[in-house]
């Protein structure tokens, strides 16, 4: 894993979580920092506001902007609950670049020395 | 330092159906690094430098290496019916003699000539297609059954063209309505300083200033104004503000010309910091 880049349980995860962020960016109307953080370059970000439009999730309004469709509401909320079952209606999402591997109960975790 | 104001996604956006209504969004290729250079430079200006950028591109033109044929079979069917007498075409790429021992496009281009292509184009209709070197025309001017063909690839202000047949005719005694242009792409105000002289420029494209001609006042004058503030921020010679002797030029070829306007090229900032030109030469 490179340092500063998220880490994910699978594949799926990984594809939902950059989901979940474009939704959020769009919704809330949010800079697209968030998904620069996630790892994203900026052609990747162009092919997932493709594939979320394809999808029929967001509609791209020549006047309005970008838009969340009524699917792609559905959709936000979906994957907040799935992913962020503690906080489904938040519109902070969690830095991923601060979750840590999930690990048995009885492994000990000790977090990186930050530097004062 | 320069502000970073990073870009919106509306921006992306924006950005992102344009290079698809450009043609330039094949997947996975060098493209994509054009794009993120270009969101990337995007970031560094402010809302209403972006608005104007993003509203020159739609204007922009770039040549690929894989275009390049259908350009010069364009320009090639711009050439004028010869007279009968006229039976060799004599290829030379439009160089100086300073630049003669350069790798240039033009090289490139005359060699890409060599095909069936010129040949067997029924509107040339010449028995003969040579290509030469230079020393060689001083042996074909005893006839008058020829023309020269200097080929490249764009003519900006016209100054090199002018200069490469100015040699020409007074090295080589060459009479000027002996010689035949062919570029893939012209600046316009380089094709009429040529044209002026008496010369025949055939070309595929034929651009006119970004700004200065292609739009009116206040919106010319403001785009004027955003230009120049963007050229604050790059390390750039005078010479080159607006492009090459201010020439407004929108084109990027296999490299990209020095008329077209620096913010799209240069990849300096002022402080030496690298400016993430999307079209860099």
């Amino acid at each position: 894993m490179k340092n500063g880049q998220p880490h994910f349980q699978d594949k799926n995860e990984f594809k939902k979580i950059y989901l979940l962020s474009i939704l959020h960016v769009i919704h809330y109307r949010l800079s697209i920092d968030s998904l620069l953080q996630l790892g994203l370059e900026f052609n990747q970000i162009a092919r997932l506001l493709s594939e979320v439009i394809q999808k029929g999730l967001v509609d791209d309004f020549e006047k309005k902007g970008l838009q969340l469709t009524t699917e792609g509401i559905k959709q936000l909320e979906k994957l907040n609950k799935d992913i962020y079952s503690s906080n489904p209606q938040s519109w902070i999402l969690p830095s991923e670049e601060f979750r840590i591997p999930r690990i048995g109960i009885f492994d000990i975790y000790l977090p990186r020395k930050k530097k004062y | 330092m320069t502000a970073i104001h990073k870009i919106s996604l509306e921006i992306l956006s924006q950005l992102k159906n344009l290079f698809i209504a450009k043609n330039w969004n094949t997947v996975g290729d060098i493209n994509d690094s054009v794009f993120n250079d270009f969101c990337e430079m995007l970031s560094y200006l402010d809302h209403k430098q972006q608005d104007c950028i993003l509203e020159l591109t739609k204007k922009f033109l770039k040549v690929d290496f894989v275009d390049i044929h259908y350009y010069l079979k364009e320009a090639l069917a711009n050439i004028p019916k010869q007279p009968r007498n006229v039976k060799k075409f004599f290829v030379l790429p439009l160089l100086t003699k300073e630049d003669s021992y350069k790798q240039k496009s033009s090289n490139f281009l005359a060699y890409t000539l060599c095909g069936r292509e010129i040949k067997t184009n029924s509107i040339i209709g010449v028995d003969k297609v040579i290509f030469g070197k230079r020393d060689w025309l001083k042996c074909i001017l005893t006839n008058n059954d020829w023309k020269l063909l200097l080929v490249d690839d764009f003519i900006g202000t016209g100054e090199t063209a002018d200069k490469a047949i100015t040699e020409l005719t007074r090295e080589i005694g060459i009479d000027k309505n002996k010689i035949i242009i062919l570029v893939l792409v012209s600046q316009e105000e380089g094709y009429k300083k040529l044209v002026s002289q008496g010369i025949t420029v055939v070309y595929s494209e034929l651009r006119k200033k970004g700004i200065s001609d292609e739009y009116v006042d206040p919106i010319r004058k403001e785009y004027i104004d955003t230009m120049e503030s963007i050229e604050n921020l790059l390390k750039l010679k005078s010479k080159f503000y607006f492009g090459y002797q201010r020439s407004e030029a929108l084109v990027a070829l296999v490299r990209t010309p020095n008329n077209t306007f620096p913010v799209f090229w240069e990849e300096k900032k002022k402080n030496n910091e690298k400016w993430p030109a999307p079209f860099s030469r």
